[in-house]
């Protein structure tokens, strides 16, 4: 399996690529992607800087063009394409359906990856993209059990990539209004969840309140460990009770299951988080290459398998909300 | 839960800081940043804080800082009045600065707190990650910046 991590910067994919990381992937400074914060992703020099240095080290770069295209925004959208294929990236992680159509017509050389935010999760979708679009391999959204993704993977010649660590969407991925309801943007529209500019928060005696777009979503105790400021993150009163309506802050790691999704002939496990820091770019790709590398090489050797416990309590360090879960994949009620 | 020497002890260090007379602070951070920043400020990243304040608190060493861009070079400023204030305490930043920490592991710990204009706030952020300033240091001083950085448990 091929180990991808995120970089918002050349320091991160640098760490990335000296850290372990199979591919790394990375987003023009601009809302062509879908991690659109200020002073975040690269400019075309910095990019084709990026790509040299990972190339030169046998590292592949995919480049996120994974917003969906604005009435009268083509152009830029076209661009980040054409600029992705001119610094050699090795393939661009795409949704919209026009800019597909695009690359597989003007530059069917470059790889051409479902993203994500297309939330495609039959393999009839999948089969589409591939017919129609020459799409190689497709971003899982976070929704899928792993039976389902087991399910899925046996399904379908499109290759699969999974999230294995980081922050998590509330179920609804690449589908999902609450940002847009309290700022008017989105991942879909702008490239940002939660945008800086609508976010506030202040210090009070009681605790740290947040605010978005002006909305009140939560407010964390002294001592309380706190998390990303998005709506689907906050707490509110529903029947009189105060409560995490939508989800818990809480992180994706999904160590333990590796074995099954190496067993499910998945392609790809892919860290989350381009914007987070260098630092935890190279912790992070460090302890996951280490996880990948001593998984059981037999399925009769992965009764026994867990991962090093002092490698997980490393990640959760690093976790939104200081907890983690296995997420969708251990929605074992079905 | 028992904080670390190192951590109990950085503060301490840090409160002579509080000593130095403004002037003095006015001329030889900026010429200490000038240097360190040098790389951002020739490609105009800096230009975000072109009349606009940020300041850092350092919250246990009772030390506060304020930075603006004045006439394309950095400058102090009055911290009272910034446009974000970025606070913790001087381990966080200690760490921050020798690279070996994730700013948004510190903020949800509730090491670091972010008030005013976020934007601002996370455009520094993301300027000095790309640029790690402590390149710019002599080498020995990077290296030992990085090893205590290494050390503190935040």
């Amino acid at each position: 399996m091929e180990l991808l991590c995120p970089a918002g910067n050349l320091t991160a994919l640098r760490a990335a690529v000296d850290n372990g990381a199979d591919t790394v992937y990375i987003g023009f400074r601009d809302v062509t992607n879908a991690r659109q914060f200020p002073g975040l992703n690269f400019t075309p020099e910095q990019a084709a800087r990026g790509v040299t240095y990972a190339h030169e080290r046998g590292v592949r770069v995919h480049v996120a063009v994974n917003s969906y295209v604005q009435a009268g925004g083509w152009a830029q959208w076209q661009q980040s394409i054409d600029q992705a294929a001119r610094i050699g990236a090795d393939a661009v992680i795409v949704a919209d359906l026009g800019l597909l159509e695009y690359t597989a017509e003007q530059w069917p050389q470059l790889g051409c990856h479902l993203s994500v935010q297309a939330s495609a999760t039959t393999p009839e979708a999948l089969d589409f993209y591939r017919r129609r679009y020459g799409v190689t391999r497709a971003v899982l959204p976070r929704v899928l059990s792993i039976q389902q993704v087991e399910a899925l993977a046996g399904e379908t010649d499109v290759e699969l990539e999974v999230f294995g660590f980081g922050s998590l969407c509330v179920m609804a991925e690449g589908r999902c209004l609450l940002s847009s309801y309290a700022t008017g943007e989105s991942p879909n529209t702008v490239g940002a969840c939660s945008p800086a500019w609508a976010v506030q928060w202040q210090e009070r005696p009681e605790g740290r309140e947040v605010r978005l777009g002006g909305l009140l979503i939560d407010r964390f105790a002294p001592e309380e460990p706190a998390g990303y400021p998005t709506i689907c993150k906050g707490r509110y009163e529903v029947e009189g009770e105060l409560e995490h309506a939508f989800e818990t802050p809480t992180s994706l790691e999904t160590a333990e299951l590796l074995p099954r999704l190496q067993r499910a002939g998945i392609h790809a496990v892919k860290i989350e988080g381009r914007q987070r820091s260098p630092a935890y770019v190279g912790k992070v790709t460090r302890i996951w290459r280490q996880l990948m590398d001593r998984l059981p090489a037999t399925e009769a050797a992965e009764g026994g398998y867990t991962p090093d416990p002092a490698q997980v309590s490393a990640l959760q360090a690093f976790s939104e909300g200081r907890t983690t879960t296995l997420g969708p994949y251990e929605r074992n009620w079905q | 839960m028992r904080r670390p020497q190192l951590e109990r002890a950085l503060p301490l260090f840090l409160y002579p800081l509080r000593l130095v007379p403004g002037p003095v602070n006015a001329t030889l951070v900026p010429a200490v940043l000038q240097q360190v920043l040098a790389d951002a400020l020739a490609d105009g990243e800096l230009e975000i804080l072109a009349d606009r304040t940020l300041a850092l608190e350092v919250t246990d060493a009772r030390l506060a800082y304020g930075f603006t861009l004045r006439d394309g070079r950095l400058a102090t400023a009055d911290p009272g009045g910034a446009d974000v204030t970025v606070r913790g305490d001087a381990a966080a930043f200690l760490a921050l600065a020798g690279g070996a920490a994730d700013p948004d592991m510190l903020f949800f710990r509730r090491r670091l707190s972010v008030e005013g204009d976020v934007a601002l706030g996370l455009s520094v952020k993301n300027l000095l990650e790309s640029y790690e300033p402590r390149h710019r240091l002599p080498a020995p001083l990077c290296r030992a910046l990085e090893a205590a950085a290494a050390r503190v448990d935040v």
